[in-house]
């Protein structure tokens, strides 16, 4: 029972790790930077304007970046993730 | 009566002296609370206008969010734009029909993003990439020259023969040992001649950063800037920012000292619902100062006719039901302005008079919108 919860917990911890690399729109496993944009437009008849927002990140030897963002509300964020170091072969 | 003539005159030139002095004052900083309610001024102050609509021809030339307009001798380059930024160029004859489009910059087995697009003299496209590659286009969208730049460029203006470049403070790749100043002016040769406004990166920090479109112009006297959060108007030269024109808003501006460490993502939806800001879409000629600001989930326009002496506050409030509106200026090219019409702004307009629409300019624009599924381009002079 407790051989099959470790298993069981370890292979949801993968799985979890891979959709954590999966999860990046822009950067990921091997970037070192990355960036994510979202244009507001106003339209009002005659009148219009946009504003842009950037999320940006650059990360150094071991770690890589990430970004994502809800492209409806803007909301975003760039960050630097640990990379899993390679196992090493016996 | 001799001397209390003289004493008169001379009272009266000193008078006048001081009148040009407080007209002088009063452009330097423009009170809106005083200025003059202008709903349909462009409309009203035109001396002819010309309607230029987009042509489609396939996918290709179909516009998502036009951006940006760049006028050359014979063509139109439209900088199109989706929703996460991601620009591209199309070209269009003066006419409107369509040439070409342009998504990336392929160079040397290479693609490049677009970031930044502006123009040298009339036959010149200018494109700054992502990673800050200045190129040179001709025309036709052919590469002349490409150049690396050690330094981030969001915006980028040309005049007086010298490159005037702004970070908004971004770094290159986010790198914080890149160069980091957030106004670099060099000469055609790309050699630096002044810099200044450092910044600071921290590595692997977070960076986020707001922007609107044209609040980095060239105006009649060199580059004319608005911060987003600030009230001011600088002009950018190799000395460095000096204030040109105050505007006090009927309502606040953001001040960040009283909200430390907020982040400027946190601040977007109160700025949006409380505050005067984004200072945009400046024009600066000899006939008029004019720019954009939004207030209030709002935008509005300011007019100060330079010849007039006044100030014309704009508002879209009382446009909902007027069918002949001509769009605010955006750009200014050889005494011309420029707006544009495209499906979603043309729909904000409520038509209540069927007999008055037939006969309208909205009526006009639209069947060309709806023909070509494309912007509508309107170029107009003023009478001032």
């Amino acid at each position: 029972m407790k051989k099959r919860f470790i298993i069981g917990a370890v292979f949801s911890l993968f799985i979890w790790s891979q959709n954590l690399e999966a999860s990046c729109q822009a950067g990921g496993p091997g970037s070192t930077s990355c960036s994510v944009s979202k244009t507001f437009e106003v339209i009002a008849g005659p009148a219009g304007g946009t504003t842009t927002i950037t999320y940006e990140t650059s990360c150094g030897a071991g770690y890589y970046s990430c970004c994502n963002l809800n492209i409806m509300t803007g909301a975003g964020s760039a960050t630097c993730i640990q990379s899993t170091p390679p196992s090493i072969a016996p | 009566m001799k001397i209390t003539r003289i004493f008169s005159l001379l009272f009266l030139f000193v008078f006048s002296c001081n009148l040009d002095k407080k007209e002088l004052n009063d452009l330097n900083t423009l009170n809106l609370s005083n200025s003059k309610s202008s709903s349909n001024y462009f409309f009203e102050n035109n001396k002819e206008f010309e309607l230029i609509p987009l042509k489609y021809s396939g996918n290709e030339s179909l516009i998502q969010q036009m951006r940006d307009l760049i006028i050359l001798d014979d063509r139109f380059v439209v900088v199109d734009s989706d929703i996460s930024n991601t620009k591209s160029l199309k070209l269009f004859d003066k006419y409107g029909n369509f040439l070409k489009s342009l998504n990336k910059i392929n160079h040397d087995y290479v693609d490049h993003s677009i970031e930044f697009v502006t123009q040298i003299g009339e036959d010149t496209i200018v494109v700054i990439d992502k990673n800050s590659v200045l190129f040179l286009l001709d025309k036709d969208f052919n590469v002349l020259s490409e150049n690396q730049l050690p330094f981030k460029v969001e915006k980028l203006m040309i005049g007086d023969d010298k490159f005037y470049f702004y970070a908004n403070k971004r770094a290159l790749n986010n790198q914080e040992d890149s160069l980091l100043y957030n106004f670099i002016i060099s000469d055609f040769n790309l050699q630096h001649t002044s810099k200044f406004e450092q910044f600071k990166i921290e590595a692997f920090s977070q960076n986020i950063t707001l922007d609107v479109d044209r609040n980095f112009v060239l105006s009649e006297n060199g580059v004319a800037f608005a911060p987003l959060l600030s009230d001011t108007i600088y002009h950018i030269s190799e000395n460095g920012r000096k204030p040109y024109v105050k505007i006090n808003f009927p309502t606040k501006i953001f001040e960040p000292k009283l909200y430390p460490g907020v982040s400027l993502n946190s601040i977007l939806p109160i700025l949006q619902s409380e505050f005067s800001w984004g200072i945009s879409n400046i024009i600066d000629n000899n006939e008029v100062l004019y720019f954009n600001f939004f207030e209030k989930n709002s935008i509005n326009g300011v007019l100060y006719d330079k010849s007039n002496k006044v100030t014309h506050l704009l508002s879209i409030n009382d446009l909902k039901n007027n069918l002949n509106v001509l769009p605010w200026p955006r750009i200014y090219h050889n005494g011309r302005y420029y707006g544009w019409y495209t499906e979603e702004s043309t729909s904000w307009f409520e038509i209540d008079d069927n007999d008055n629409y037939e006969m309208s300019l909205l009526k006009k624009i639209n069947n060309q919108i709806h023909e070509n599924s494309n912007p509508v381009i309107i170029s107009y002079t003023l009478k001032l």
